[in-house]
């Protein structure tokens, strides 16, 4: 029984205590109906530490970007190279904060080994923040687009 | 000289590297995977990239992230340190095909080298000593058994594409030979994509003993002594000495002269280590290491010479900075690999590092990663740390190393530092010239 429960995540609910989460400025939030208890936590220690280890570290993200690393509604960046955000110098963005995006949507451009591979969106939903700069260096992981 | 380096690797090699680097004035761009963030390497290098995820063919393994890494933080040069892509000539040519160099031999060297019978036979014709047996590949049962008794049995069959003691098996008459041959052949062709086999004599309880080159651009090429590094487990190294003690003067003299002869003969350029069994007075070479290897520390130790600094000077392609007449080996070094694993079960054990305290005092070397506070991942090799140990003689270093296992404190994961008191502590080690199976043999007596 308690098994066969636990396969149904109330996504919604666990999305809507992040939302309060970011809206309040929290750090840790719990919620319990019936059997069901949902806690919710941002580590914002290791995001603190990682950023004063990386001070004169240009390549690494700021704060705020480490502070997405876990959340769910974060696309990351599937490899190390420069991004641009549009087919070609001069050219329209793929795509810009505000707009709505679908999975498998190319999102933007990360060039690798002279190499241009672009990045499709593996989740659906309005782009609330793109972290990155047009040819910007990434690394492995760090947070793309935040798609709410 | 390079402005940047990226140094390839993780854990103490790659913090050892980073030193190297800091000293000659070049910044440093240290990569790791997600699990690696909070490394010491990572911590201590200028610039740092996460390159991938904890899996290491997907990081430390990733060629094409390792470059991609190089184009965004424009170093010119790459350090490979040990294991990982360190010995892969695809990765050195792929290094050097996009501008970037290399910190190690030319990929041609690593190819041959890291073929065995090619290796064999490229040095048997230098004129290096290498253990009897078949010319090239084995094709077929008739050819192994008429091998065999040429050379005599026992005899060791051998995959090609072998390595790190795996795919090899010793046949101690003819019968044993057409029971094995298929057997081994299909176990190299699953292990190792490769079911070429080739045969040799096998030598019963040699020692391991192993000549530390390098070479420059500008046609200088010196030894810096041997190393023993015969207490093994399972083929894995425990502790290493320089010089190896016991071993008469002429013979390495002259094994030295041949060594030079060939690697000035091949023109390689960089590290490099011979590796050789020793038996009865007589040194077989077994393959050759085309990197910087672990135990490099005591032959540093004993020289006076920073290899991993020579190793870069030589790479940008500079002089080596002491020529063959200022390599004076003094006193005797030991190193003991630290191991996060148990003493008996040999089981490996990750954890959090509670407490961290090291040895200290005249002659006491620790390469390490850790730091309290420090959560050991289960991804990765298991090595903590190398203590290296030198005193005037050999009988003082072991002393030394003895009070300094007794100094260190690594808590929180299991460590294999009772297991090198028993080593260091035991009349057989004192003695000195154990064979490669002493510490399997002996390991229930200790």
């Amino acid at each position: 029984m308690a098994t066969k429960d636990t396969k149904f995540v109330d996504k919604k609910s666990i999305k809507e205590l992040v939302d309060i989460l970011d809206e309040m400025e929290l750090t840790k939030l719990s919620y319990k109906k019936g059997d069901i208890s949902i806690s919710v936590s941002k580590d914002l220690t290791a995001a603190a530490i990682t950023s004063t280890n990386i001070q004169d570290n240009s390549l690494s993200s700021s704060e705020i970007k480490t502070d997405y690393r876990n959340d769910p509604r974060v696309i990351k960046s599937p490899m190390v190279g420069t991004v641009y955000l549009q087919p070609e110098p001069g050219s329209n963005k793929f795509v810009n904060e505000g707009d709505s995006i679908s999975t498998g949507q190319t999102m933007l451009i990360i060039e690798a080994m002279k190499t241009m591979n672009p990045i499709e969106s593996t989740l659906q939903g309005k782009i609330s923040k793109i972290f990155v700069q047009d040819e910007e260096a990434v690394e492995f992981g760090q947070p793309l687009m935040l798609i709410d | 000289m390079f402005k940047k380096i990226l140094i390839a690797n993780r854990g103490e090699i790659a913090v050892r590297i980073n030193r190297a680097c800091q000293e000659l004035g070049i910044s440093t761009v240290a990569v790791h995977s997600e699990a690696d963030r909070d490394s010491m390497h990572v911590r201590i290098a200028n610039e740092s990239v996460c390159i991938g995820p904890n899996q290491v063919n997907k990081s430390y393994l990733n060629a094409h992230a390792l470059i991609a890494a190089c184009e965004i933080t424009n170093a010119e040069a790459i350090h490979p340190g040990y294991g990982f892509l360190s010995e892969n000539a695809s990765f050195a040519k792929m290094v050097s095909d996009h501008g970037l160099t290399f910190i190690g031999p030319k990929h041609e060297h690593i190819e041959k080298m890291g073929d065995k019978i090619q290796a064999k036979k490229i040095m048997q014709q230098l004129g290096v000593p290498t253990v009897p047996g078949s010319e090239g590949k084995i094709e077929n049962i008739s050819d192994a058994l008429k091998i065999g008794s040429e050379i005599g049995f026992p005899v060791l069959l051998k995959a090609a594409a072998g390595g790190g003691g795996r795919g090899m098996k010793v046949i101690k008459n003819e019968k044993e030979m057409s029971d094995n041959f298929s057997i081994v052949k299909q176990e190299a062709l699953s292990f190792f994509g490769n079911d070429t086999v080739y045969i040799e004599k096998f030598i019963d309880s040699p020692r391991h003993i192993e000549v530390q080159v390098i070479g420059d651009s500008h046609g200088n090429f010196v030894h810096l002594y041997e190393r023993d590094c015969s207490v093994q487990r399972r083929n894995q190294k425990v502790i290493e000495e320089a010089v190896a003690p016991g071993i008469d003067n002429e013979d390495k003299i002259k094994l030295f002269e041949t060594v030079i002869s060939a690697i000035k003969e091949m023109g390689y350029l960089g590290l490099g280590t011979l590796e050789f069994l020793y038996h009865e007075g007589k040194f077989y070479f077994m393959e050759m290491n085309t990197r910087l290897q672990v135990e490099h520390p005591i032959t540093e130790m004993i020289t006076r010479i920073d290899l991993v600094r020579e190793q870069i000077t030589v790479a940008a392609g500079e002089k080596l900075s002491f020529d063959q007449a200022k390599v004076n080996p003094l006193g005797h070094s030991i190193e003991c690999r630290i191991n996060a694993e148990d003493p008996k079960t040999f089981k490996p054990s990750a954890g959090t590092i509670n407490l961290y305290h090291p040895p200290a005092g005249n002659g006491i070397r620790l390469d390490t990663f850790i730091y309290s506070g420090y959560k050991v991942p289960h991804y990765y090799d298991n090595l903590l740390a190398k203590l290296i140990v030198t005193g005037r003689d050999r009988e003082h270093a072991i002393r030394r190393a003895l009070r300094s296992l007794d100094e260190i404190i690594i808590e929180g994961t299991v460590t294999n530092i009772e297991l090198h008191k028993k080593i260091l502590a035991s009349e057989d080690f004192k003695k000195g010239s154990v064979s490669i199976k002493w510490l399997e043999e002996n390991i229930e007596k200790l």
